[in-house]
């Protein structure tokens, strides 16, 4: 604890040798955070502006909360406001598409296929910032609705809420969708 | 009836039991089902993370940015430049030149006597606009009167020196060096003051304004402005607000806040700052070019050249619609100019033999796709069709962003997304340059 202490207090001096060694402590756990939160193409971007927010930040840590906690919400927030940026010009192959191979096999309760995996993190793309965090902290990395709410700086009735509306539409998403259809299908 | 609350849904559909409740609530069955299969959909998912050496990329950039000084010139910057601009202002119209903004702040005329041996002579400045004299690039000493623009030697974006005769003000953007009697290195950082004596030093930094002994603006600690009236009247403004000051008086803002105004001078009480100690160099880039960026931070537009400490920094230079980041090592000891061509950008055109080899690959790859697209095909007529796959694709052959277009109509959302997305995970050799692509898919449904 008191290392934490002393680390943050280092960083808060402005010294970057310890700020490097904060981010070796948490980067691999912020990284994590990022998962599900933002594109793939974007977590090393992000992962990037988190830090870069922390350097500016973490003279206003006042130790209220845990430091992780306080590091997180940061995350959070970073992420919630990463847009992705699309811009390109033209430049034309022509190439056709062979037939294809069997059809995919029916659901599957240990890990997705990665093409199933892609139609989810699609949708959770769709989902507006504030819900898509709310549903992928809870239902993706199995935190607690309080605990969400410290993070989001809002309360648990606001948590539950955005949860309860973004697992109704990635319910409705994903029973319209060819492939995913098959997991609502089943028996209530 | 009553239905079972989120909540309870939540726990029914992981219930191995079913709830006596939805058995007999068709509703509250739809729900648990909907849930389950949610549970199991999202329990399926695998999470994503970097490689070590995407961290380690990060882990270098943050260095870099951790290791320039703090950017809190930028807050300061907004009181700052009203003050500065208002004594600049205060300067020329004192002194009647030509040079002066166009900002008129009507003040009393002052007489103002010439500090004692100084010359003030300044070195090192790089300014971008007009300008009304030229120098070649030599680290020349610049005398009072001399206005100094784009492609002079200089460190700073505007100097502008007030006659000798009746006292001295300039105004400054980005960093200097004072040369002569008043020598001293100016740099990321801050510097005292003292213009009753035999120098003159000013903080480096964005903007800075020393205006004459009657009107001193001086900028400390990235933090401070201090502005000082020992003779005379001046007019201060500050944001919106005016404030005229009659000598002896003196303002002093911190942290952007006015801590003090009031009668009395104070030049004693300047703490001395710490001199910089570390070398600059002038690094310039070729005619055709601007700086975009100098270490991750933006600069002014139209920059052609910057004052850089010793040691390694990135420089993203702009030539035309080409932007290319450069690593260059400075080693001078002395103030001195380093010229250096910027390579030529490259085309941003694939070259034909890596565009054939993208070709095949992408023909050998795109099968992959069809597990996107085959059974919402199946299920419409006719049973092939054709879009767009937009790819942008990085100099390593990394499917950056994909996306689609010209997809039908009644193509579901989900079936783009998953195109696209599918797309980013195809596995390309490095082509050489960034490269945006189209490609055009012919989807057709197997068997059909």
């Amino acid at each position: 604890m008191g290392e934490v202490v002393d680390l943050i207090s280092r960083c808060q001096a402005g010294d970057v040798a310890a700020f490097r060694q904060l981010y070796a402590t948490h980067s691999r756990s912020v990284a994590r955070r990022l998962s599900f939160l933002v594109p793939r193409a974007d977590v090393e971007d992000v992962l990037q502006e988190v830090f870069i927010e922390v350097f500016k930040s973490i003279r206003r840590f006042e130790g209220k909360s845990q430091f992780t906690t306080w590091l997180y919400r940061v995350t959070i927030h970073v992420a919630m406001k990463s847009r992705r940026k699309q811009t390109r010009s033209r430049v034309d192959i022509v190439e056709d598409v062979p037939d294809m191979a069997d059809d995919k096999p029916a659901p599957d309760t240990v890990s997705l296929s990665s093409e199933r995996q892609l139609r989810v993190e699609a949708m959770l793309e769709k989902l507006a910032p504030k819900k898509r965090a709310v549903l992928v902290m809870h239902d993706l990395q199995g935190m607690d609705a309080s605990e969400i709410a410290q993070i989001l700086d809002t309360n648990v009735l606001t948590v539950r809420t955005r949860l309860f509306y973004a697992r109704k539409e990635i319910e409705a998403m994903a029973k319209v969708d060819p492939a995913l259809s098959e997991f609502f299908g089943g028996e209530s | 009836m009553t239905h079972l609350t989120p909540e309870e849904i939540e726990v029914a559909a992981t219930a191995v039991t079913p709830n006596a409740h939805v058995a007999d609530c068709a509703e509250c069955r739809t729900a648990v089902r909907d849930a389950k299969g949610r549970q199991k959909l999202l329990a399926a998912m695998t999470p994503y993370t970097l490689s070590d050496m995407a961290f380690r990329r990060v882990e270098a950039s943050l260095m870099e940015h951790a290791e320039r000084p703090p950017s809190r010139w930028r807050s300061i910057l907004m009181f700052a430049v009203p003050a500065a601009l208002a004594l600049v202002a205060i300067g020329f119209t004192m002194l009647g030149t030509d040079s002066a903004p166009s900002i008129a702040t009507p003040l009393a005329r002052v007489s103002i006597p010439v500090p004692h041996g100084a010359k003030f002579a300044l070195t090192a400045m790089q300014t971008s606009t007009d300008a009304r004299q030229k120098l070649t690039g030599e680290w020349h000493p610049v005398h009072a009167g001399e206005v100094i623009a784009r492609e002079s030697a200089m460190s700073g974006s505007l100097l502008a020196l007030a006659p000798a005769e009746a006292t001295w003000a300039f105004r400054l953007q980005g960093s200097a060096s004072l040369a002569g009697e008043a020598s001293v290195t100016l740099a990321a950082g801050s510097l005292s003051a003292d213009i009753t004596g035999e120098t003159a030093d000013v903080a480096a930094g964005r903007l800075h304004l020393i205006s004459s002994d009657s009107a001193f603006f001086v900028v400390r600690s990235a933090a401070e402005v201090i502005v000082e009236v020992s003779r005379g009247d001046v007019l201060v403004t500050d944001g919106s607000s005016q404030r005229r000051l009659t000598a002896p008086a003196r303002m002093r803002w911190s942290d952007e806040t006015l801590v003090y105004a009031g009668q009395g001078l104070a030049m004693n009480g300047f703490v001395p700052a710490t001199r910089v100690t570390q070398s600059w160099s002038l690094v310039r880039v070729s005619d055709n070019d601007v700086i975009a960026s100098l270490d991750g931070s933006s600069v002014e537009p139209g920059l052609t050249s910057a004052l850089m400490s010793e040691g390694s920094h990135a420089l993203s230079i702009r030539r035309g619609d080409s932007l290319r980041t450069l690593s260059i090592t400075v080693r001078s000891s002395q103030p001195t100019l380093v010229s250096y061509d910027l390579p030529e950008a490259p085309e941003r055109n694939v070259e034909p033999e890596a565009l054939k080899r993208l070709s095949i690959e992408l023909a050998n790859q795109t099968p992959r796709l069809g597990a996107c697209y085959e059974k919402w095909l199946k299920t419409t007529s006719p049973t092939a069709t054709t879009l767009d796959l937009a790819l942008s694709i990085t100099a390593q052959g990394k499917v950056k962003r994909a996306h689609v277009e010209g997809a039908p109509k009644d193509m579901p959302t989900s079936v783009r997304d998953c195109l696209s997305l599918a797309a980013q995970r195809l596995v390309l050799s490095p082509i050489g340059v960034p490269t945006d692509l189209v490609v055009p898919l012919n989807l057709r449904a197997r068997g059909r």
